[in-house]
């Protein structure tokens, strides 16, 4: 056992549904099912669930997105945390202390009340700040770079291994096994169909197997013969010693490829990014990363010049050409679904996790899911969302 | 047991009886190796406690891995004096 919740022995020759990997996606996947009656259900992780990208994102919470798939999708995850430490009867330290994409270039501050008004035909609330309202609400920050933003209230930030961890009893406490120390090797398919999964300790079957592998999603696909253009990038974070409270929302800047927040223990954690990805799967830290968000955070609070750094580390996802996830069975193998290139998988977890459930259990594709199907990476069709913290094609 | 982040024997050992059976998740759980020493206080001895907990004499699993810088920096200390200038190297 690594967690409360994870079984003790070994899996069983068969279940109804088989999750690969026990991050986020895959057990919220699991609870989700477990709610709607399906219980003969083993999730497999080859490690401690929540050891890849689940313990090692940003935690930030929004569904101000200037794409309807991407508002929708999102805020139904919203939604879902704001009511999971009840409902998971476990506390995830959900604060909704709001969340600010600063508005930094000329083109940035023009395009806000464009994507303000998108947000509002969405039915997502936002509000549009000019510089003086970005400087009550982060008094901290450098006026050069805070010079306007979309401010959602009721967005935020929750602890990530809480999620984790809540998700992971309640799955367990309705029935479901989670596996640490199982390594998945290949989905066994025949005919078109997914019998089951090969392990390092034998064969599994099942009807039904997700991947929810997060980094390796994609080298899983590729022994089931599904072929998407996937790739994988390391991101970094840093996280300080503990100052006195000076930042209650979160913040995106997209002028610096930036995201960061303050916890309730008075860290300050924070990520950027360089144009394009680093396509590895190293969890090594580097030091150009380390200097990188040394200078745009101290750029965008200065105070934070005095501020130690204690430490550095990586994570590693699987990424899309339009870095939106994917959701949904895959083409061409029936019963194989994929939960898959999440960028910011840890805020669509809760959303993802219900919707692919009832796309299993009920065999129709919900309607704030079907734009995410793998069938537009391969048509070549994109989801465009323009207030991500991520490029891929050098533009910044 | 942690002076950082004041984690006591009890926490360690009550995490432990509640399932977080491995020095990654107890670490994640406690706060152990996570405070400003990054673990030079309270490594050796979480070890030990660990150990001790699996009726060995050296922990199954080796102790979490150690996070860069080693000491606590400045961030003004590491950042680039030329704002504009980017992050060497590739990404």
């Amino acid at each position: 056992m690594t967690l409360p919740g994870v079984a003790t022995g070994r899996p069983k020759a068969g279940y109804d549904v088989v999750v690969v990997g026990a991050g986020v996606q895959g057990l919220a996947t699991a609870y989700e099912l477990a709610r709607s009656g399906v219980t003969n259900v083993a999730v497999l992780d080859r490690s401690w669930p929540g050891g890849g990208a689940s313990g090692r994102n940003g935690e930030m919470i929004r569904s101000a997105f200037s794409s309807r798939e991407w508002a929708q999708l999102f805020d139904l995850s919203l939604r879902r945390f704001s009511e999971l430490s009840a409902e998971l009867d476990f506390n995830i330290l959900f604060s909704p202390s709001g969340y600010l994409v600063l508005s930094t270039t000329d083109e940035e501050l023009r395009r806000q009340d464009l994507v303000a008004a998108k947000q509002a035909e969405y039915g997502v609330q936002s509000e549009i700040l000019d510089a003086a309202e970005v400087r009550r609400l982060v008094p901290h920050a450098n006026p050069e770079l805070a010079r306007g933003g979309i401010f959602q209230r009721r967005a935020g930030f929750a602890h990530h291994d809480a999620v984790v961890w809540g998700y992971l009893r309640a799955a367990a406490r309705a029935g479901v096994s989670v596996f640490s120390g199982v390594d998945v090797h290949a989905v066994l398919t025949s005919g078109g169909r997914v019998t089951g999964v090969r392990t390092d300790g034998g064969d599994i079957a099942a009807d039904i197997v997700v991947n929810a592998a997060g980094a390796y999603s994609d080298d899983l696909n590729l022994t089931a013969d599904v072929h998407l253009p996937l790739v994988k990038a390391r991101l970094e974070m840093i996280v300080t010693e503990p100052v006195k409270p000076f930042l209650r929302c979160a913040v995106a800047t997209p002028h610096l490829l930036g995201y960061c927040h303050q916890t309730a223990r008075g860290e300050f954690v924070g990520g950027t990014e360089l144009p394009g990805h680093d396509e590895t799967d190293s969890l090594n830290t580097t030091y150009h990363m380390l200097r990188d968000m040394a200078t745009k955070w101290v750029r965008l609070f200065p105070d934070l010049g005095g501020v130690r750094i204690l430490r550095n580390w990586a994570g590693t996802v699987s990424q899309a050409p339009d870095l939106a996830p994917v959701l949904g069975e895959a083409p061409g193998v029936s019963g194989y679904h994929l939960s898959i290139a999440w960028v910011y998988g840890f805020m669509g977890a809760p959303a993802a996790g219900r919707l692919l459930a009832e796309s299993i259990t009920t065999g129709r594709v919900p309607a704030v899911m079907a734009p995410f199907e793998a069938r537009r990476l391969i048509e070549g069709r994109s989801i465009a969302e323009s207030t991500l913290v991520v490029t891929t094609d050098g533009r910044s | 047991m942690c002076p950082c982040h004041d984690a006591t024997l009890f926490d360690l050992r009550s995490s432990w009886e509640a399932g977080y059976r491995h020095p990654e998740t107890l670490k994640r759980a406690t706060a152990v190796f996570m405070g400003p020493c990054q673990g030079k206080l309270c490594g050796k001895v979480a070890g030990d406690v660990i150990a001790a907990l699996q009726g060995a004499a050296e922990p199954e699993e080796r102790r979490p891995s150690v996070r860069p810088p080693l000491f606590p920096v400045r961030m003004g200390d590491l950042a680039y004096e030329d704002e504009s200038k980017p992050a060497g190297g590739a990404a």
